[in-house]
């Protein structure tokens, strides 16, 4: 509360301040805001350093611990007769002599009815565990071939760090700022092109466009990646950087023209501001105008662009990856984990294969509009 | 009116045959021969060479492209690599329409429900209903269908299965089995909130309007009130808005089939990129944007029935 005063107080009083300082004055003031921008500094923290975070590696299998559920899971126990032999799919109450033994040598088995000399005989009732009880060292349990789902789930948040930064840097940022600065500054025909070229690429459903553009550049670019392995002189194929280039360039594309005309029409509006015409009449160079006098004036409603466009990149990237059309395995990202467990059966057998990834992603998008909208708050001057 | 309706049409070919060209010259020259597909590992050179006479691969690219058009026009997208002998049409035609119901299912759930949810808070605006939906719609706007669609199998599947509403999870059974209610509401959800948002602020505005006051000030009653002049009026931006956010729904249903073990375009789609099956591919992404261009029209042409105030084409506007 205390604090709250006082920064009013220095609003009021600070008229001198920049407009920066009030803006992040402002959007620390928010608890929520703060809160988000936590999390997400943790979430990508923790993708940027997956090697340093977790001592597992994403592909490391140990199928003696197959699908392990998280710790706070009990073991399932289920009583057995032991039989010679029969259908152990068909009837769960039944267990053959092998297996028995087998279970018995892993410890997974204790005597109910029998067995008094220690050893597995006909007709003895064993209790057996038929799905194993979790450990702290695997805190979000195993998939299916025993990989540390927890793992798995930060180098997913490695995929989408990266999706997401490529993406709004060369869309967003480079290519929609520049297009945009450009057509506005100077108007007529260029202005005119990109529009329309921008027009055209939001009138078809990104979508499609996406899937055509992946599925026809995807194996080109993976050649030209490998030809490149020959230059940088170590295996980069193997990272999955051809998917992640296919990928955030696919969006790119189709993803610039917001900005673009976001930039335009704030470029519109400063041009015709006076301190542009004084710097044109002592004779500024034109990229410095744009990049010294226009661009910190229309800073403000970019940040707030970007900060509301990451909960959709990352949304596109899970979607593109669940279709197949994204990252491809063995490369973790958050949408395969979902593709390979969106069943009923896996939620009644395993349901922890399939909540962890969703719950990361839930909570991921959730603090990604969160975020949108406090910054939207604190940065854009018409909410003011 | 008609001028403008003509324009927007004559531009529909133009769009679809940059698009068919598009998808058409990357999916022939894109990776994967289609004749080299065909024969397998083991082929004669001069086979393949006599194959690609015969079938016109080897003709200019434009009128490959044309011929291409030409068989689509007549509803002929050509031969699945991965389903030998199987013509896309026949089998994209089943699993579209099984899609097309999943979504005008959805359709109607987030309009009613949206509509509903949105006057009501409107109408009760600042109480504590007004809140509580509020709060929802947002919690719906930004909830993932990754969450939606296995929460409702877990609850209706695994928590509710034997109790009083044992709704059916897995499968498909038509427009009118029960089956298609949960992957229905899953897909609805963001829709729903989107329209009561959208409602709800629209109401509120037509609300404060002189006419409504002068309506209820001549005597009529408050059910006319809210039918003849706050729903109609209010149902304007709703209109306007929800094409373009409803059109980007359709695309959760591709993940809605796959949890819900439905047999629509979306498993096709995945399969039919996983075999780079580029037939396939091609006649969806081209029905696909038809569709989607033709509903962005629909839309355009719905305004003026609901507001005769609009005049398209940039006529004056009357009064």
């Amino acid at each position: 509360m205390q604090d709250r005063t006082q920064a009013a107080q220095q609003e009021a009083t600070g008229s001198n301040r920049s407009y920066w300082a009030i803006s992040l004055r402002r959007f620390l003031g928010k608890k929520v805001g703060v809160a988000c921008l936590s999390i997400i500094v943790v979430m990508y923290g923790a993708g940027i350093f997956a090697p340093l975070v977790t001592p597992y590696g994403f592909n490391d299998q140990n199928l003696d611990i197959a699908k392990q559920p998280p710790p706070w899971v009990e073991a399932t126990v289920i009583e057995k007769t032991v039989v010679a032999s029969g259908s152990l799919t068909a009837d769960r109450t039944k267990i053959t002599v092998d297996e028995a033994q087998l279970r018995m040598d892993k410890g997974q088995v204790e005597f109910v009815q029998g067995g008094q000399d220690g050893d597995i005989d006909l007709g003895d009732v064993l209790a057996v565990e038929v799905s194993p009880s979790g450990s702290w060292s695997h805190p979000f349990g195993t998939d299916r071939l025993g990989r540390d789902i927890l793992t798995r789930i930060i180098y997913g948040l490695r995929t989408t760090v990266i999706i997401t930064v490529i993406t709004l840097v060369t869309g967003s940022l480079a290519l929609g700022i520049t297009l945009g600065l450009i057509a506005g500054y100077f108007g007529r025909l260029i202005d005119a092109v990109v529009m329309r070229v921008g027009e055209l690429t939001t009138s078809f459903p990104e979508f499609f466009l996406v899937l055509i553009f992946v599925s026809a550049l995807r194996d080109p670019i993976k050649e030209w990646v490998r030809g490149m392995e020959g230059v940088v002189g170590f295996g980069i194929v193997e990272l999955g950087i051809a998917d992640y280039l296919v990928l955030s360039a696919a969006l790119a594309i189709f993803s610039w023209f917001g900005m673009a005309r976001l930039v335009r029409g704030q470029v519109l509006q400063a041009r015709e501001n006076q301190y542009v015409e004084a710097a044109q009449a002592i004779g500024v160079p034109t990229p410095r105008i744009l990049l010294r006098h226009v661009l910190p004036n229309v800073m403000g409603p970019i940040i707030v662009l970007v900060s509301a466009g990451l909960a959709g990149v990352a949304g596109s990237e899970v979607f593109f990856s669940f279709l197949g059309i994204g990252i491809q395995p063995p490369t973790p990202s958050l949408g395969l984990m979902i593709f390979e467990n969106a069943s009923i059966s896996v939620l009644r057998s395993n349901p922890h294969l399939l909540l962890f990834p969703v719950g990361t992603l839930t909570v991921l998008l959730f603090t990604f509009n969160l975020l949108g909208d406090a910054v939207n708050d604190a940065f854009n001057p018409r909410a003011r | 009116m008609g001028a403008y309706i003509a324009r927007r049409l004559a531009w529909l070919p133009v769009i679809l045959l940059l698009v068919s060209f598009i998808t058409f010259v990357l999916g022939r020259y894109g990776p994967g021969d289609p004749v080299e597909a065909l024969m397998g590992q083991y082929h004669d050179p001069a086979v393949v060479e006599r194959i690609r006479e015969q079938r016109g691969l080897n003709d200019n690219v434009f009128v490959q492209y044309g011929r291409y058009v030409a068989n689509v026009v007549q509803g002929d997208f050509g031969e699945s690599f991965k389903f030998r002998g199987r013509g896309v049409s026949e089998l994209l035609t089943k699993k579209m329409w099984v899609s097309a119901q999943l979504n005008i299912a959805a359709l109607i759930i987030s309009l009613t429900l949206g509509v509903s949810i949105g006057l009501f808070a409107a109408l009760k605006q600042g109480t504590i209903w007004d809140t509580g939906a509020v709060a929802l719609t947002l919690v719906g706007q930004s909830v993932p269908i990754f969450l939606t669609a296995p929460g409702l199998l877990l609850i209706f599947a695994l928590k509710l299965d034997v109790g009083p509403f044992p709704l059916p999870t897995h499968g498909w059974g038509g427009f009118f089995d029960t089956r298609i209610i949960l992957p229905a509401v899953a897909m609805g959800v963001p829709g729903i909130a989107i329209v009561a948002r959208l409602t709800r602020s629209s109401t509120l505005d037509v609300l404060s309007q002189d006419y409504v006051r002068t309506a209820r000030a001549k005597g009529l009653s408050e059910g006319t009130v809210r039918r003849r002049h706050i729903l109609r009026n209010a149902m304007i931006p709703v209109v306007t808005t929800l094409g373009f956010s409803l059109a980007t729904i359709a695309f959760t249903s591709f993940i809605v089939e796959r949890f819900f073990g439905i047999p629509g375009v979306g498993d096709l789609l995945i399969e039919s990129f996983f075999a780079r099956d580029y037939p396939v591919i091609n006649a969806v992404t081209l029905i696909g944007t038809t569709m989607f261009v033709l509903a962005m029209l629909l839309v355009d042409l719905i305004y003026p029935v609901m507001d005769p105030r609009i005049r398209l084409g940039g006529g004056s506007v009357a009064g």
